[in-house]
């Protein structure tokens, strides 16, 4: 009887599962067959009603404004109480309902995959907020791999083992994407909740990767092929679709204003298998224009700098440059053909952290926000030859987390560093 | 606190209204806490419920409403400061105590609060509602939000689907 008045709601078995066939209040584990519906004189005053209905009965909308109310961080156990909560915690309305309640918030997400079997079957997530008027610590959590990976980690060889050693991250709405070396995670960034997707057609290290509202591009971090490739989300599908005119390796990537830009590393060359340096292609950046497939004329930021991190925000190219000492940052402005180099005030380097020659700078960045008004960037620096020569001195620089904020005046800010095995994770800015 | 009608009350400045749950009971009481209710306040707004005639409400029985009316009356008061802009400390404690004693219930009470509060789009209620459902979800895992919530046992069939979807995302399902 009761069934009836849940079928209605959804589609599932969860339709029939979620109908009241305990009280609430049996503690016996649930496993076997339910003994008997003992209805063990309940001390409830209100005894006139004889239906128990649990909450697990409630129809969808309502359930989901309660969902909606769990703090975040009791979010990951979520889908995994049933295929009912997963669907509906997946689902946009989920979304609009935390952002109309308040509950998202512009997020930095970083994610660290084991990159050996020696690593167990769990990755690591942690979220530090960006509101700097809420400089909360950050929020870690360990979360399962999902089984495809976790036999990848397992079973696989030295090739797979690394998959993610040095994987590009970006993100489509609420998930995020983990590109690896042969392997691909997406992960939603609400709930932690992980599964594998297609990997990239050609095996790339050292990519540049960035993504639009509804695809992701790729290009560099191969010697043999110059094939910039696209993802499409829906269809879990990768596809050429473009040359680029340079073999970069260790390159950043941007999405500005319809242009997937592909900026700095090194140029390697074809002929040579090893994948030899043909020429500095560290000072420019690649644009191509992606409704119509072309490339534009590659770009050198000026003051001859290494261009070590690149996003896009609010339709311009940001791209933070290393220099013989220090850093600098720019913008390109895209209005018109071409545009103009703008110079913005360098990211802040803590005194005694020395950046520039003999060091190796990454720095990740990516826009804030759908009006991408603010830009994270996380800073790592160390000596290229530890305890020689002029790196030696240096303290190295690692998980320091800046945010520049390109409304209220351009300036830097510092939020909390990355925490401890987190300096190499891969970053992306989520609203969650 | 609401009553179930007797005929008196009718003589003070406050407007009164009646309202009817599904197992015919009838309660009376002020129209601003009944105003409460978004849908409610169309009626009485067009000068319903006064009177012998009451408001039906064929979805809400007499326990559930007489919960929900009393959750209304003590936020009348509030509500008519339009949120209260000017009220104490304590005003705003005591209100914050009463929730939380009124959210303190048997789970098929806070069932029949949910469906009734979304019903007469109580909006305070409804609120007040899903974020306890919320607060019982916290910090617990799969297996117990199941428990907490009143799943029953999935079927063998069901459990094989369920460890399919499972193993594709790498839950653990204890």
């Amino acid at each position: 009887m009761a069934g009836e008045s849940c079928h209605s709601r959804s589609l599932s078995w969860l339709a029939r599962s979620c109908i009241p066939a305990d009280p609430a209040r049996h503690t016996a584990v649930p496993i076997s067959m339910p003994s008997t519906t003992n209805l063990i004189s309940s001390t409830n005053p209100a005894s006139e009603e004889e239906e128990e209905s649990p909450i697990s009965a409630l129809p969808d909308d309502l359930l989901l404004e309660c969902l909606a109310r769990v703090p975040r961080a009791s979010l990951h156990p979520l889908p995994a109480v049933c295929l009912r909560f997963a669907s509906l915690l997946a689902s946009d309305a989920f979304l609009h309902l935390r952002r109309a309640r308040g509950h998202l918030r512009p997020t930095l997400l970083a994610l660290s995959v084991p990159s050996s079997s020696s690593h167990g079957s769990t990755f690591a997530r942690a979220l530090i907020h960006l509101d700097a008027s809420r400089p909360d610590p950050a929020e870690v959590a360990a979360l399962p791999l999902p089984a495809p990976l976790l036999n990848l980690h397992c079973h696989g060889g030295d090739a797979s083992s690394n998959a993610f050693a040095h994987a590009r991250v970006v993100a489509v709405g609420r998930e995020v994407f983990v590109i690896g070396r042969g392997a691909t995670l997406r992960v939603d960034a609400l709930t932690g909740s992980a599964r594998s997707c297609a990997p990239t057609l050609f095996p790339r290290k050292k990519f540049a990767a960035a993504a639009t509202a509804d695809r992701i591009y790729v290009a560099g971090g191969s010697s043999r092929t110059a094939a910039v490739e696209e993802y499409d989300p829906a269809a879990d599908a990768w596809r050429v679709v473009a040359q680029a005119p340079r073999r970069r390796y260790g390159c950043a990537g941007a999405v500005a204003g319809g242009v997937f830009y592909v900026a700095g590393g090194v140029a390697v060359s074809s002929s040579s298998p090893g994948g030899g340096i043909e020429a500095c292609a560290a000072g420019t950046v690649d644009a191509l224009h992606l409704a119509s497939g072309a490339w534009g004329a590659p770009r050198a930021v000026p003051g001859g700098g290494c261009v070590v991190g690149a996003c896009g925000a609010g339709g311009h190219l940001y791209v933070v440059a290393s220099h013989a000492a220090g850093l600098s940052f720019w913008r390109l402005g895209v209005s018109g053909r071409g545009g103009a180099w703008v110079p913005l005030e360098a990211p802040p380097v803590p005194s005694g952290c020395v950046v520039g020659l003999g060091v190796a700078v990454r720095v990740a960045m990516a826009g804030v926000g759908a009006a991408g008004d603010r830009i994270v960037a996380v800073v790592n620096a160390s000596p290229v030859r530890r305890g020689h020569g002029v790196g030696g001195a240096a303290v190295p620089l690692q998980g320091l987390v800046l945010v520049y904020d390109v409304a209220g005046g351009g300036k830097w800010t510092c939020a909390p560093d990355l925490p401890h095995g987190f300096r190499r994770a891969a970053c992306v800015a989520v609203e969650c | 606190m609401a009553a179930p009608e007797s005929g008196d009350g009718n003589n003070g400045a406050a407007r009164m209204v009646t309202l009817i749950s599904s197992d015919n009971t009838r309660f009376e009481v002020e129209a601003a806490a009944a105003s409460l209710s978004q849908t409610l306040q169309l009626t009485i707004l067009d000068g319903g419920g006064g009177g012998g005639d009451g408001i039906p409400l064929p979805n809400v029985d007499s326990a559930t409403l007489s919960k929900v009316l009393e959750y209304c009356i003590k936020h009348a008061p509030a509500a008519a400061n339009g949120g209260a802009p000017n009220a104490t400390a304590v005003d705003r404690a005591e209100l914050e105590r009463f929730d939380n004693e009124f959210v303190n219930i048997d789970q098929s009470v806070l069932y029949s609060l949910i469906m009734a509060a979304h019903n007469l789009e109580i909006e305070g209620l409804q609120s007040l509602v899903a974020k306890k459902v919320a607060d019982m979800i916290k910090g617990k895992s799969p297996m117990e939000i199941r428990r907490t919530l009143g799943f029953p046992d999935p079927t063998p069939e069901e459990q094989a689907e369920m460890n399919a979807h499972m193993l594709e995302y790498g839950w653990a399902y204890e």
